[in-house]
């Protein structure tokens, strides 16, 4: 393995930041429902080259292992959050964020 | 002057009261009734109220209850030796340390009390059998309501009359104010009587305000409200009044204010003549006899307080003079019978006023005494002509009442009671008054002989204004026209109708005492050195001693009459007053004959002269407008206060209520309002929320040492320079 | 100047992407999408400093490559009329960012977010957009809804979204100034250490006459000195060891995960198992029934004709 520096490091932790800002703002932009689940998705890649940036750094395996765990999580989620969208779907056949508005005042 | 303040050594020398031995007796408690039994029959007429009576029982019941409270007063002044106080019950007893306060209701009973509790009963019982024939219209309707608020009055009267400390006085002083207000706003669907009681009322609480901050002054200063107290403190301090600063000469003038509130002098008088929109009976108890002579007992029973000041005595002199003046001319010009009589009240009050001031409180109590039978009777007969006229009283419409058949004993004692009024030589009027108008020409004091010819022209003016009522209306062709309260029958077969037997007697009765009261003038005295009949005995050993005639005794032992006699023209004062003042009063019925018997187109032409050319148009205008008194005072005191009352409406309405009331209640409604947005129930605006709050957090937590640093740099730049490079410098 | 630059940075990138996402053509959101790129560019450059921090030139320049590429395609993503366009520029995301995971040396890692993401999650997701999308006039077929069109407080998000950035950048700037220099790259020889019974075979391999085991007076067998790292066998023998007997990345997270981490796989399981149990039940199709059926489904009976007398 190759040295690695600390700016590097640093370098690595910012890309995944951005991954996480921006995957963030998509979901709070969005309206479509599935797209904001994307963007979740989105946040998760950040997060997934955060843990390997920094494992790799500590020559910790953990960092792999966590990300592997992402993967498994991030499967489960979509699963059930798919499913969700397709029953709301259903019943309002729209797949606005704001159409599911009951709880306002 | 000098010889006003010359006199307090001397009235120090004489020995006063003997307060050790006044006597607690238990044996006279019985004496308690003359209190308890006005209140006895408002109680039962109350019931009788409540139990929707329809016949003259509550008349019944307040006659026989009054009639008890005179024949008690009688039993007491039977068995009257020497002052006692008669202890009824505890009321107020306040005791800490380093003072107290004590009034108990306990009854103070001197020769003073004594002869005014005799008039205010006696007549109280007599105009009550005058009301119970005048108020029959109203049986079933306001009948228990009327005699209900005579006993109130009388029950607070007699507190006033017979307490033994100022906080009964002033009981009862509130309790006739009261029960003056509930009687002229008898007619209470008439909004001229409301309006005249709410005036009477209001008018009298200025001089209530008075009577209240003198009282706490007189407590503050000598530690007591009782009367003996009172005299005990003065008589340590010698009668000087350097003992007490600023309040002593305070006090005076505050119990001025009150007196003068109570008994209608300037510039309180205004509520008197419109107090005759109650029913005459309560006219003549109240506005005549009894209510109005309270402003005098008050000053007769503080009368070393005034002595204190050297310029309260002297206040209070021309106040009075210059009352007596002034409602007499307006009594000239008014044409309404009972408005007369209520200014001839005014002036008269006014009169006693001045005896007061020029130090004869003998000549003072003595015109109190007459002027309540002259004036009740006065009163009545006018109530008589009104009950009779269908309430007509307008001098100019009624004529020649003494050749109607049933009016003769109305016509008859209204002439006594004019002729007493008048002045009329040997008639009672005639000695109390000329004991006043002496001694304001004996008596040295600033301005005393102006008031004097003053109060004599006065007395000409009353004269001519009395006469102008008895020769307009009791006199002359047979006249009348009904008045306003003739329910619609057809004037053309009105009838008049004529006094019957309760009506009649009563005014005999009173016309009678009117006459006799003339009599104690003559009276022999008992007591050394004093003359002056039996009123000058009853004075003689209250604190108004100092007014008595030959009360004070000087070093020399010899009698008053050295003491900086005054006199007039040349003469000696009291002697004089004899002649000058019986001739003055001759003039004043010569005027009215002419102008109101024999050649009564005069009148009417003079008055016509006098209204066409400019220089004296104003005269019978004012006079008849009552000099604009009314409108002055709606100008100056009404209207800025009406003003303020809007204005401060309008801050109540949009500050109080709007800005900070409903502005407060709103403040929760806007604030929901403004944060009710975030709750819109998306999940992407919960979310943006919750990340920021987030970010914030963690950068608080993350640079938190670096915000405390900055605050401390911060906080110690502005303590002290040194500081600053010190943390700097161990921040690194 | 030099301590905000990275801000400043930030704050660039957050205005573009606030351009981007308001509805403009698609050119212009384009374009903005290429200054966010570069923007995020010139961010990572001042974080690294110089492309040599990675080791190699040539691997701060795959770096760089690799970061515009994912910064480019996130941005694109998030601002896309189209969701399916969306979904597959999410594909492009998780390519670069398995470019990256190699750059890290986590070659399985790489590979299996390209299947599990690119291959299962997204295909997922592009079915449920293939069923759910609809056009909303059906006179405009090819017009998205407004929901797809039109973002939602983009103002609020973005502001947001780089304050949390700007928190981010801070924290690494000031944290990794702070962390010393990766620890000597002769540490990776550590990992051998944990794989026994692979590196007594990998030794074997190239010196079958090494007396196993090696010793060490010091707590780790691998020794280093000026040649490289060596182990010393009972015997005093010294055997130089090669770069090839490193265990690779799969050996290496297969070691980890099952040896570390036991109790979590079992757990990854059971959370699989319920999410495919979860799936299937909420997308049942759910069927009214009328009164009757109800009936006959729970009392086995058609009651109303058996005269109902009970």
């Amino acid at each position: 393995m190759s040295s690695f520096a600390p700016s590097a490091l640093a370098g690595y932790l910012i890309v995944s930041g951005l991954l996480l800002t921006i995957g963030l703002v998509g979901f709070l932009v969005r309206r479509n429902l599935i797209v904001m689940f994307l963007c979740t998705e989105l946040m998760f890649q950040g997060a997934a080259i955060a843990f390997v940036a920094v494992g790799r750094y500590l020559f910790d395996y953990s960092g792999q292992v966590m990300v592997i765990f992402i993967l498994t999580v991030a499967a489960a989620e979509a699963a059930l959050a798919l499913a969700l969208v397709v029953l709301l779907h259903r019943q309002k056949e729209t797949l606005d964020a704001d159409a599911y508005v009951e709880l306002q005042e | 002057m000098n010889e006003l303040i010359s006199i307090i050594p001397t009235l120090a020398g004489t020995p006063s009261v003997p307060v050790a031995e006044v006597l607690h007796a238990t044996n006279l408690s019985w004496a308690g009734f003359i209190v308890w039994m006005p209140l006895i029959s408002l109680v039962l007429c109350g019931l009788c109220a409540a139990f929707k009576v329809k016949t003259k029982a509550p008349a019944i019941i307040t006659v026989i209850c009054l009639g008890t409270s005179f024949l008690l007063t009688l039993m007491l002044w039977n068995g009257y030796t020497q002052p006692e106080t008669i202890h009824l019950f505890d009321w107020l007893q306040i005791h800490w340390d380093g003072g107290s306060f004590v009034a108990n209701f306990a009854l103070y009973i001197d020769s003073l009390t004594l002869l005014w509790m005799l008039f205010v009963t006696g007549l109280g019982t007599l105009i009550a059998v005058y009301a119970s024939e005048y108020m029959e219209h109203d049986v079933g309707k306001g009948y228990t309501r009327f005699f209900a608020g005579v006993s109130v009055f009388l029950f607070a009267m007699t507190c006033l009359v017979m307490g033994d400390n100022l906080l009964m006085l002033y009981l009862g002083w509130e309790g006739v104010g009261f029960a003056s207000y509930w009687l002229i706003g008898y007619f209470y669907q008439k909004p001229a009587a409301v309006a005249a009681a709410k005036k009477a009322f209001i008018v009298n609480r200025i001089g209530d305000v008075g009577l209240a901050l003198a009282i706490y002054l007189i407590w503050s200063t000598f530690g007591t409200v009782q009367y003996d107290g009172i005299t005990t403190a003065l008589e340590a301090h010698n009668y000087d009044g350097s003992f007490g600063g600023w309040t002593v000469h305070a006090i005076p003038y505050l119990l001025m204010l009150a007196a003068f509130g109570k008994s209608a002098q300037l510039p309180l008088y205004v509520w008197l003549p419109d107090a005759m929109e109650g029913p005459t009976p309560v006219s003549a108890l109240i506005h005549a006899a009894t209510m109005v002579t309270a402003g005098i007992y008050l000053i007769i029973r503080t009368y070393p307080l005034f002595m204190l000041d050297e310029y309260a005595l002297p206040t209070v002199a021309w106040v009075g003079g210059l009352t007596a003046f002034f409602a007499a001319t307006i009594g000239m010009a008014q044409y309404d019978i009972k408005r007369i009589m209520a200014y001839s009240t005014v002036s008269q009050l006014g009169y006693m006023f001045l005896g007061l001031g020029v130090i004869t409180s003998y000549g003072a109590a003595y015109h109190v005494f007459t002027h309540a039978f002259f004036k009740a009777v006065l009163f009545l007969t006018c109530g008589a002509i009104m009950h009779g006229f269908a309430g007509q009283l307008d001098l100019r419409r009624l004529s020649g009442l003494r050749k109607m058949k049933g009016w003769k004993i109305v016509s008859y004692t209204m002439l006594i009671g004019c002729l007493c009024l008048a002045g009329f030589p040997l008639t009672s009027g005639y000695f109390s008054k000329d004991a006043i108008l002496a001694e304001a020409f004996v008596t040295q004091g600033p301005g005393f002989a102006f008031l004097g010819w003053l109060a004599i022209f006065t007395a000409g003016l009353t004269a001519y204004y009395t006469f102008r009522v008895w020769f307009r209306v009791c006199a002359g062709p047979v006249h009348y026209e009904a008045g306003d309260e003739l329910h619609g029958d057809d004037p053309a077969s009105f009838r008049p109708h004529a006094p019957r037997f309760a009506i009649n007697f009563v005014l005999v009765v009173i016309a009678l005492g009117a006459l006799i009261a003339a009599l104690p003038y003559f009276m022999p005295n008992e007591t050394e050195h004093i003359h002056g009949g039996w009123i000058a005995e009853m004075i003689h050993d209250s604190p108004a001693k100092a007014g008595v005639p030959g009360a004070v005794v000087e070093e020399h032992g010899t009698v008053d009459h050295d003491l900086g006699h005054g006199n007039i023209l040349g003469m000696d004062p009291h002697k004089a007053m004899y002649y000058i003042s019986g001739i003055v009063g001759f003039i004043g019925i010569g005027i009215a004959l002419f102008f109101h018997l024999f050649c009564r187109s005069a009148a009417d032409k003079l008055r016509g002269k006098l209204l066409a050319s400019r220089a004296t148009r104003w005269l019978p205008t004012a006079m008849e407008n009552k000099w604009y008194v009314d409108e002055i005072y709606i100008a100056t005191i009404r209207s800025p206060l009406w003003i303020l009352g809007k204005i401060f409406a309008l801050l109540d309405k949009y500050l109080i209520d709007g800005a900070l009331v409903n502005g407060i209640a709103a403040l929760p409604r806007a604030t929901a309002r403004w944060f009710s947005p975030l709750h819109n129930g998306a999940v992407q605006s919960y979310a943006i929320s919750m990340v920021g709050g987030a970010v914030l957090i963690a950068l608080l937590m993350l640079f938190m040492p670096e915000i405390v640093e900055f605050i401390q740099s911060i906080s110690a730049q502005s303590a002290n320079a040194e500081h600053v490079v010190a943390t700097v410098g161990g921040g690194q | 100047m030099d301590l905000f630059l990275p801000y400043i940075a930030c704050v660039t990138l957050a205005l573009t992407v606030f351009a981007a996402l308001r509805p403009s053509p698609p050119s212009l959101q384009i374009a903005m999408v290429a200054i966010g790129a570069a923007a995020g560019g010139w961010l990572i450059g001042i974080v690294t400093g110089s492309l040599s921090a990675f080791g190699d030139v040539s691997h701060g320049i795959f770096f760089i490559i690799f970061s515009l590429c994912a910064i480019a395609a996130a941005i694109r993503m998030i601002t896309h009329q189209r969701p399916v366009y969306c979904a597959l520029h999410f594909v492009l995301v998780v390519i670069a960012s398995a470019g990256l995971l190699l750059m890290l040396e986590a070659e399985f890692m790489a590979f299996a977010l390209v299947i599990v993401y690119a291959g299962a999650i997204l295909i997922t997701y592009m079915f449920v957009l293939m069923l759910a999308n609809q056009a909303e006039n059906p006179d405009e077929p090819y017009t998205q809804a407004t929901y797809d069109r039109v973002p939602r407080e983009p103002a609020a998000a973005v502001a947001v979204g780089f304050l949390l950035l700007c928190l981010i950048t801070g924290t690494v700037t000031g944290g990794t100034s702070a962390l010393p220099q990766q620890s000597d790259t002769n540490a990776q020889w550590f990992v051998l250490e944990k794989l026994s019974t692979q590196f007594e075979h990998a030794v074997f391999e190239v010196a079958p006459e090494f007396a196993w085991p090696p010793v060490s007076e010091n707590k780790h067998i691998v020794q280093f000195g000026m040649d490289g790292a060596f182990i010393v066998s009972q015997k005093g023998e010294v055997l130089l060891l090669d770069k090839s007997m490193l265990p690779t990345n799969t050996q290496m997270v297969g070691w980890s995960l099952v040896n570390d981490f036991p109790v979590t796989i079992e757990l990854a399981g059971v959370i699989l198992l319920m999410a495919m149990f979860g799936a299937a039940v909420l997308a049942r199709r759910a069927i009214e029934l009328s009164e009757r059926e109800k009936r006959i489904a729970i009392l086995g009976q058609d009651t109303e004709e058996a005269g109902g007398d009970t």
